[in-house]
């Protein structure tokens, strides 16, 4: 019988064997765990400033500026809403994009806003993205609502009337056109005097219609604020975002009909106006009622305001 | 061949001494790193929250709440403000700790509002958590109705306001 050489092992190398590999396979878990949460927690303080650098723009000051927003690396910028309470909720939560296994990984800790209204796609992505704001009177101001699209967004407006030409001209990314054919390639075309577009926008019945998505229904105010919405927001965070937006200017109503009442005792009363306005809260709460009821109502304390001696607002 | 266990099993002790002194070693690195972490983060969540505070008391005049009237853009309605004073419903609307206004000029008696002695007061309080800490301040005008005047009347005003608190389970 041949003698079969074999290597011997004694306890102390296959115990140290074993403590080495384990410490290994706890070392490689510990980093690739470190990684993720210093990327959760990165994520997350990329969510804050970006809400903390937004802020400035919801002023009046501001609104017709277009903000350039540039991130380190290319982000994704997740927008949801949600109607749960007095006010619904805006969450907006980031993740940057990873060289290391999937390129997009969960978002960070999303942060919760009662009193913002981002109109975005979902998710936004980019190395560079553009901020708009604009103030949205019905008939007094309700919110700033603050549109967000990325460099890789290009938007064509065609044959846009004039005053949103005019708004359009200042807008970083949006190309204005006679023609779709002179849009340049790969742009989202928002067609005003025709359709079959990606977005068509009939300024005579106020709708805004997504390619295969449901027809957003808008009110024409001075500024096109909810125009503007339409056309920059997913249909889905749209309808979301307006209800909420109508839940703030129910509050807001019965705030005006409580200073009106206030306003009452020390000699500047206007009983009709704060019956309206209790009126338009309940109109604006009810998720049911139609956006021409609400614009008409609207309206009408609008006029009743400006008869006033002492403007409610 | 009692000598030569021994030996071994000494040669495993002095292993298993080494093994346990590496992990407690790379232990302490570990907790030492993720206290200095935890420190900056909170460091940095603090300092956010300040931006906020003080980006909300800059633009405090542009939310409708307490926003006086379209003709002044840098005016805070105190009616609307103390009628905010008792809507539950905004308790957190704001995300703040602290949310103040104070009239500076022309002085007038040094009292908190309610609803008892308002307009013949000086300050507003509308939200004041225990937690907050500093607030940031902005100058403002503070504008009413005059019942005596029948007309509208601005004070040289200031806001105060603190973001939330950051909760820390170290």
């Amino acid at each position: 019988m041949k003698n079969k050489k074999a290597i011997e092992m004694n306890f102390a190398w296959i115990f140290a064997i074993l403590i080495v590999a384990m410490i290994i396979a706890l070392a490689i878990y510990g980093a690739v765990r470190l990684v993720s949460v210093e990327k959760k927690s990165r994520d997350s303080a990329t969510a804050k400033e970006l809400s903390v650098l937004l802020t400035p723009l919801e002023t009046n000051l501001e609104s017709s500026v277009t903000t350039p927003l540039q991130f380190s690396q290319e982000t994704r910028v997740y927008n949801k809403c949600d109607l749960n309470g007095n006010f619904g909720t805006q969450s907006i939560s980031t993740s940057t994009s990873s060289g290391i296994g999937n390129k997009w990984n969960n978002p960070g800790v999303p942060l919760k806003f009662y009193n913002k209204y981002f109109f975005s796609s979902d998710p936004v992505e980019g190395t560079k993205m553009y901020a708009l704001s604009r103030p949205l009177f019905m008939p007094y101001k309700i919110a700033d609502l603050i549109y967000l699209w990325s460099e890789k967004q290009k938007y064509c407006f065609v044959n846009p009337p004039n005053d949103i030409e005019n708004d359009a001209s200042s807008m970083i990314g949006v190309n204005i056109s006679y023609s779709k054919e002179d849009c340049p390639l790969n742009s989202i075309l928002v067609c005003f005097t025709s359709s079959g577009c990606d977005i068509d926008v009939s300024i005579s019945s106020r709708t805004v219609k997504h390619k295969a998505q449901k027809t957003e229904y808008y009110v024409d105010t001075d500024n096109n604020a909810l125009l503007y919405a339409a056309i920059f927001s997913d249909p889905v965070l749209y309808e979301c975002q307006l209800q909420r937006l109508w839940f703030r200017a129910s509050e807001l109503a019965l705030l005006y009909a409580s200073k009106s009442e206030s306003l009452g005792t020390r000699g500047c009363t206007s009983q009709s106006l704060q019956a309206e306005l209790v009126s338009y809260a309940s109109l604006t709460k009810n998720k049911n009622s139609s956006i021409n009821s609400i614009s008409f109502m609207s309206s009408q304390i609008a006029d009743d305001n400006k008869a006033l001696g002492c403007k409610l607002f | 061949m009692i000598s030569k266990d021994k030996k071994a099993q000494l040669k495993i002790q002095q292993m298993a001494f080494v093994l346990v002194a590496i992990f407690i070693f790379f232990a302490f690195i570990s907790l030492i790193y993720v206290s200095i972490r935890m420190n900056f983060m909170k460091k940095q969540a603090v300092n956010l929250e300040a931006d906020k505070a003080m980006e909300f008391a800059q633009k405090m005049t542009g939310v409708p709440e307490l926003k006086w009237s379209q003709q002044c853009d840098s005016c805070i309605d105190l009616d609307k403000a103390m009628m905010l004073k008792n809507r539950t419903v905004y308790n957190d609307f704001f995300g703040l700790d602290h949310l103040s206004f104070e009239i500076i000029y022309p002085v007038i008696t040094d009292k908190e509002c309610i609803t008892g002695n308002y307009p013949n007061c000086n300050k507003l309080t509308l939200i004041s958590k225990s937690s907050y800490d500093t607030a940031s301040r902005a100058y403002i005008s503070l504008c009413r109705w005059d019942q005596e005047t029948n007309n509208e009347m601005c004070y040289l005003g200031a806001v105060y306001a603190s973001g939330k608190a950051v909760q820390s389970n170290t």
